[in-house]
């Protein structure tokens, strides 16, 4: 039920070029270190590929220390609750990013606050005692983890995942830039930006296959998405927009993610 | 936020006491508590609703007696219409018509429901904040690395998450059912079905922190000792009222600062 919704042919492909001068983090988008790079197709209704009401393009690149990303979030009315807990609930405004290696997922939500909340999800059939992840950051009896896809592969055919909560990626840096006034109701926005650094130094806890250190022509599985909070009388509800099609509400699917390779270009 | 120091904010109002007195005899496990003990022993009240305390639309009462061995649990369940069809052990027993014990430990708790067809769930719960420093960090049967299927219970309890290791069988554990009515039936009205339990002192060590096995006069175990019943109503929605020895307050039998207290006597039923 699960990589059946994504056929690998379909998957969206992106070609990630080296970065051509050194990155400061600002949240900035138009500044040249941004200039000229491929943006992503329009992010969609994660289950039906349904067109999102507001506007979401992201583009990657990387250096020798890090993996780039850049969002362009348009939005009318740029707001925030303001708590890192609200990201990963969904109930927040954030622009998210999910990178699988063979034996884990990590998740990044970052807000048009600035805030930034993280899950790393490890494969059951990847965590054996003495392995790659059977170290302090990932200690279950210390930092415990809840189980998703309790017994009957009901997320993920492969089986349970323990769930970090705000698990920290040693290096990332995440910085927005809000074009518009943030939580200002009655003012009319353009939109807001973000611009996240993921180090390959702190990626190493989650690469138990070795797929890194980088090269040209390393590929790497990253899904881009973000989720809005509509407000209709009375309630709300929270769109998931992604980069790829998923054919189901699930987001943390490997095999549906977006195929990236590096190209030293 | 409520915390340990303040009973993690559950008040002691409503919670019963209960006596549990020794065997007079033997008991034998056949679902039948019609042993001179059971008649003997004290009774239940009828089980109140677990949010509200009403009482239960079903008459349901439990007794609790203990011999060398066991600790014994008896339930009578009034049920007009006896229904049930799982038949695997460790079913989703909850999701039809059942009866549920509970017993807690400082850092921990069993978890046992039964269907009328006599068939069990068990599970065993540590609280994920107490996990490193316990006793079950280092037991093979609560390994988190081992084969078996562990997940985690996250309810609104203040303390957190649960690991709940859904293998787990308590060694030794016997159960029986006798029902008075047909089962499945809809056709007739049958009285309901009568349930004995022996739990064997031995296999309480993971709750027992320190209490003797087999207990003693004056030992407290908190056990929690409930019903569930489901009704069907108009355009097919169902509810589940459930019905126990003392109330909770919330609809959540996972409450063990909720659990009713048992207290140990080593008195023979009928003697005191």
């Amino acid at each position: 039920m699960s990589a059946t919704n994504c056929p690998y042919a379909q998957i969206p492909r992106y070609t990630c070029r080296r970065a051509p001068t050194p990155a400061s983090l600002d949240g900035d988008l138009d500044k040249p270190f941004w200039r000229h790079i491929e943006q992503t197709s329009l992010f969609a209704d994660l289950d039906t590929g349904a067109r999102a009401h507001l506007e979401t393009r992201a583009a990657l690149q990387w250096d020798d220390d890090a993996l780039y990303f850049g969002f362009w979030a348009s939005d009318p009315d740029v707001r925030t609750l303001d708590t890192e807990r609200a990201i990963m609930n969904w109930q927040e405004n954030a622009v998210i990013l999910c990178l699988a290696f063979p034996g884990a997922v990590y998740e990044l939500g970052v807000s048009p606050a600035g805030k930034a909340d993280a899950l790393a999800l490890v494969w059951k059939d990847a965590y054996a005692r003495g392995g790659h992840y059977d170290v302090p950051e990932f200690s279950l009896a210390r930092l415990r983890p809840f189980v998703i896809d309790e017994t009957q592969g009901k997320v993920h055919a492969r089986g349970p995942r323990w769930g970090f909560e705000k698990w920290e990626l040693p290096g990332m840096q995440a910085a927005v830039r809000v074009d518009g006034v943030l939580n200002d109701r009655h003012h009319v926005d353009q939109g807001w930006t973000a611009e996240i650094a993921l180090p390959w130094s702190g990626m190493k806890l989650l690469d138990d296959k070795e797929v890194l250190p980088p090269r040209s022509g390393t590929e790497l599985r990253v899904e881009l998405g973000r989720t809005e909070v509509v407000e209709g009388p009375g309630s709300s509800a929270t769109a998931l927009w992604t980069w790829a099609h998923h054919g189901s509400s699930a987001l943390h699917i490997p095999e549906c993610y977006p195929v990236i390779t590096l190209s030293g270009e | 936020m409520p915390d340990a120091n303040d009973n993690w904010g559950y008040t002691e109002a409503g919670l019963k006491h209960y006596t549990a007195y020794r065997a007079a005899g033997p008991i034998s496990i056949d679902g039948r508590p019609d042993e001179e003990t059971w008649q003997l022993a004290p009774r239940s009240p009828r089980f109140e609703d677990l949010v509200d305390a009403r009482p239960g639309l079903f008459d349901t009462r439990a007794s609790i007696v203990w011999d060398d061995d066991c600790l014994y649990v008896a339930f009578w369940v009034e049920e007009p219409n006896i229904e049930a069809t799982y038949t695997e052990r460790d079913s989703m027993i909850c999701c039809e018509n059942d009866v549920e014990i509970f017993i807690a430990g400082e850092h921990g708790y069993y978890e046992f429901e039964l269907n009328a067809l006599g068939t069990v769930m068990e599970r065993f719960y540590i609280w994920q904040d107490a996990y490193e420093k316990s006793v079950y960090a280092e037991a093979p049967e609560f390994d988190l690395l081992s084969k078996q299927r562990i997940v985690t219970l996250s309810q609104s309890h203040p303390r957190g998450r649960r690991w709940a290791f859904l293998d787990w069988d308590m060694p030794g554990m016997r159960h029986a059912v006798h029902r008075n009515g047909t089962i499945n039936d809809d056709s007739d009205v049958d009285a309901g079905w009568t349930v004995e339990v022996a739990f064997p002192w031995q296999s309480l060590k993971w709750l027992a922190d320190g209490r003797c096995l087999p207990g003693r006069e004056g030992d407290v175990w908190r056990m929690d000792l409930s019903r569930f019943q489901w009704f069907t109503g108009a355009g097919g929605s169902r509810v589940c009222p459930g019905w126990a020895f003392n109330a909770h307050g919330v609809y959540d039998s996972h409450i063990p600062e909720r659990f009713t207290y048992i207290h140990l006597s080593e008195t023979e039923v009928g003697k005191r």
